[in-house]
């Protein structure tokens, strides 16, 4: 199933911040977001969510026949849509395992899987070395920035989802755990098919990664669009030399 | 109305948690008196106001003798048609010095119909104590609720999750820092 | 008309946009009436509504008690003051007869021999005349008007009819109604649209006494996108014969406009100070209140803004040193009415010598006033045993989609800090002062340059005082 965005507008605070954005992500593709900060990917990542802030003027969003725009956020998530947050609130009331475990129980019905998925889940988070406490921690609460990361990981690995759309999840982590996350986004694209949006600064990932699109974005428009050998040149030149020339 | 007075003596330390939702008294008062030397307090009031409701809520803690010691947290959170009003006064005496206190007044706004009214007030006589209070009301934050609701939790139980929080907090009080450090 | 009739002289004050009527001989009887309230009204050549104001001002001024709350104000005796005085009548007469402390003060600050004359009120003849017509000049080619308010009634009513008691009616409370009766001086401000006054208006060069009054009035009126700072008061020490003074300020800040209100007040310690001031602000508009109250007796004062407009804010800084004598009871009162507005509090007090500050503070948010951002700090520092400092701020909220967060703090000077500044050779009194001073801090920079280094003095004069 294919998910849809078709001339997408957003609007915040009524100030637009997202204009006309297409996109379409088929099953295990994997798609770069790039542009210069302010150019609307965060906005675009929060509206395919359903932030109540952001307002959608027009444009449809469709996950294969079902239209995400009619569901709350929660109904999205149970859908199989993910996002892991750019800057991710501290949650006292409930401990990081307790909090997996439930995320688990929410796609998973079968109680044998859920034990499975949970022995999986902590495994990967020894592998982050993200250190023996870190589970019984209360979520996100005092954690540093690669903390924060790392929990938005282990979100990721337990819902499984069938669309991920990544928030510089690479940013503040260290090189071995950027192995680690590209090697889990690999798993859910070969496996379960996932469709991920990447919004990055930062090319390093796609030296683990297979790449199927990059699109840039600029003043809430996509203002180009390639393959990898756009990324090559984004790497070489940045990308405002290549939003400079061009035109989607 | 309801009256709750205690006296704390010498060397003691009283720790209070009380837990108030509605109830056949729409006025609570609550007084308590550090003194003799070295008397301590540890009040937690904890107020869950539901349906339509009016209630006025006043804490009297009154430092009256050297070394003593109060930390007092009210938080609330308000539902549906209820209406607080709540007043926290913390008076320290001349003759008590070396004395601490830190108040905290909070309250958490649901619905659209909620209302709050609050005076934290710190009346100090002495020089020689530290003395600091803390109020806020509002509601819980957008974001914060966005976050569960985008793992797949209602946002009922997502306002669930941050008020098991906001009831039950992990740290004990500590003082906002004194502006001349 | 008689040469030297009151109106005649009111006349004159026309042409030089001074008041002249220094040399009038008119006082009223000591007390207050009907008919003292009429005299006065018939000495200014008031428009008829002007004298059923007073008249009506008078009427809630007599009908209303005492407050019930805040300092004992029992020592005024209300008929035991004159109403309307010779301006000359504000101030010593003569060099001599300002009191010791205050003459020591300006030698202390150093003070040029002509300007401390011209603080004391003694000798109006300062070159305070020339700077003043340099300024009136820059300020006429914007279309600016910043005149005494009695000379702006008459030169300008419509302005008058229109925002005078409007945002202050008389019967807000006792004191505003005093001063809705028997009002005289103070300053009228009326900035044009668009215009940015980029230099501060100061109230002194229009001293020349009568501004002096003691119950001022003033109005300022920003028109749409226009920015002013206004400044009132000076760190010097004022000594004033007149021991009640009741003022009212009156802002308008229309849409997108900036008014930033700035007070330094030092009267002498025989003065009530007991001031009603407070703002509207429209769309998108900024008041900032920056208010310093370093003397008199005791001072009640809690500038206030109401914010009608959507997206429209507050500033408020209040800032208070309460000594020996001395009671100190000031605040903010903020009012949250439209949409998306903010306000910002910042109260610092230093209490010594068994002074006692207080901040009283006051914040509202209506029922679908959404989105109001709050935040709320005061900090008192209690330098000795002998002092007290109390907190009453109140938080009234009726809008849940809002965000309001209160942070108070009473404390000594540290232990630790005194004790590292002294093992650095600092003796104690400068210690304290530089401590002081760190804590006064965010009001010095709100301070115009030559005040800052007034402010600093003071405080390092009265922690000498203070200690030992």
């Amino acid at each position: 199933m294919n998910f849809q965005i078709n001339n997408f507008s957003v609007h915040v605070c009524q100030k637009h911040i997202v204009e006309n954005v297409s996109l379409t992500l088929k099953p295990g593709e994997i798609h770069a977001l790039m542009g210069p900060n302010g150019s609307g990917k965060t906005s675009l990542a929060y509206a395919i969510m359903g932030h109540p802030d952001y307002r959608v003027s027009h444009g449809t969003l469709f996950f294969g026949k079902v239209s995400v725009l009619d569901l709350s956020p929660e109904q999205r998530a149970k859908l199989g849509i993910f996002l892991s947050f750019q800057e991710p609130p501290e949650v006292g009331g409930v401990e990081t395992g307790i909090f997996l475990k439930k995320i688990i129980a929410l796609h998973t019905e079968n109680k044998k899987e859920r034990i499975q998925k949970m022995e999986n889940i902590k495994n990967v988070s020894s592998r982050l070395k993200s250190g023996e406490t870190f589970l019984g921690r209360f979520l996100n609460k005092d954690f540093s920035g690669g903390e924060k990361k790392k929990s938005e990981i282990l979100q990721l690995a337990a819902a499984r989802p069938k669309i991920a759309i990544l928030d510089e999840i690479d940013s503040g982590l260290d090189h071995d755990s950027l192995k680690i996350v590209a090697e889990i986004i690999k798993d859910l694209a070969a496996k379960e098919k996932t469709s991920f949006l990447i919004i990055t600064h930062s090319t390093k990932i796609f030296r683990h990664l297979p790449l199927d699109y990059v699109h840039i974005m600029d003043s809430g428009n996509i203002v180009k669009r390639g393959d990898k050998k756009l990324l090559k040149k984004i790497e070489k030149d940045g990308f405002r030399s290549c939003i400079r020339d061009s035109k989607v | 109305m309801r009256n709750y007075n205690l006296k704390i003596k010498k060397n003691q330390t009283v720790k209070k948690y009380i837990i108030l939702h509605n109830d056949f008294f729409d006025s609570k008062n609550y007084c308590y008196r550090l003194t003799q030397p070295n008397a301590s307090l540890e009040l937690c009031i904890m107020l869950l106001g539901r349906k339509k409701h009016s209630m006025k809520i006043q804490i009297n803690v009154i430092h009256e003798a050297p070394r003593t010691k109060s930390f007092i947290r009210f938080r609330s959170a308000l539902f549906d048609n209820f209406h607080l009003e709540a007043i926290g006064r913390v008076i320290i005496e001349k003759n008590a010095p070396g004395s601490e206190t830190f108040l905290e007044m909070r309250s958490l706004l649901f619905g659209d119909k909620s209302k709050a009214r609050i005076d934290p007030i710190l009346d100090i006589q002495n020089n020689n104590v530290k003395a600091s209070h803390a109020a806020a009301i509002g509601r819980i934050s957008e974001e914060d609720i966005f976050y569960l609701r985008s793992r797949g939790f209602s946002k009922k139980q997502a306002e669930k999750i941050f008020l098991k929080e906001y009831f039950m907090p992990v740290e004990s009080p500590t003082f906002v820092k004194p502006a001349c450090r | 008309m008689k040469k030297n009739s009151p109106q005649h002289l009111i006349g004159a004050s026309y042409k030089y946009g001074f008041s002249q009527a220094e040399n009038s001989l008119y006082r009223t009887k000591k007390g207050l009436s009907r008919k003292i309230v009429e005299e006065i009204s018939f000495i200014k050549d008031d428009p008829h509504w002007m004298r059923e104001f007073r008249l009506r001002a008078l009427d809630f001024f007599s009908g209303r008690p005492m407050p019930t709350w805040g300092p004992d104000l029992g020592a005024i005796d209300f008929e035991d003051i004159t109403y309307y005085l010779k301006s000359s009548d504000h101030v010593a007469q003569d060099w001599a007869e300002v009191p010791k402390e205050i003459r020591e003060t300006y030698d202390r600050l150093g003070i040029p021999e002509h300007e401390k004359k011209f603080f004391a009120g003694v000798g109006a003849q300062y070159d305070s005349e020339v700077i003043y017509h340099r300024l009136a000049e820059r300020l006429e080619k914007q279309g600016v008007i910043f005149l005494d308010t009695d000379t702006a009634l008459k030169k300008y009513p419509e302005f008058f009819k229109e925002y005078f008691g409007k945002v202050v009616p008389p019967n807000d409370n006792k004191f505003a109604a005093l001063n809705s009766a028997v009002w005289s001086g103070g300053s009228f401000v009326y900035i044009p649209k668009g215009v940015k006054v980029d230099i501060p208006l100061q109230a002194y060069f229009r001293i020349n006494a009568k501004n002096m009054g003691q119950f001022e009035r003033t109005l300022i009126i920003a028109d749409e996108g226009s920015e002013v700072h206004y400044i009132e008061g000076c760190t010097a020490p004022i000594y004033s014969t007149d021991s009640l003074h009741a003022a009212v300020v009156e802002v308008i800040a229309k849409p997108y406009s900036h008014v930033r209100y700035t007070t330094v007040q030092n009267w002498s310690n025989n003065v009530y100070n007991l001031v009603t001031k407070r703002a509207r602000a429209e769309e998108g508009a900024f008041v900032e209140w920056v208010d310093g109250n370093l003397g008199s007796k005791i001072t009640m004062k809690y500038p206030s803004v109401y914010l009608y407009g959507r997206g429209s804010r507050a500033d408020i800084l209040s800032v208070v040193m309460a000594g020996s004598g001395q009671i100190q009871d000031a605040g903010a009162k903020v009012v949250h009415i439209g949409s998306e507005t903010s306000s910002h509090i910042v109260s610092k007090s230093v209490s010594f010598g068994g002074g006692v500050s207080n901040y009283r503070g006051y914040v509202r948010v209506i029922p679908r006033a959404k989105n109001a951002r709050i935040s709320v700090r005061c900090d008192a520092l209690l330098l000795d045993e002998y002092s007290a400092s109390n907190t009453y701020p109140t938080m009234d909220i009726q809008e849940q989609d809002v965000r309001v967060e209160h942070e108070a703090t009473v404390s000594k000077l540290g232990e630790k800090e005194l004790f590292y500044l002294r093992s650095r050779g600092f003796n104690e009194s400068d210690s304290m002062s530089l401590l002081v001073a760190g804590f006064m801090e965010p009001f010095a920079k709100e301070l115009p340059g030559d005040y800052a280094i007034e402010l600093n003095h003071l405080i390092e004069m009265e922690m000498e005082g203070s200690v030992g």
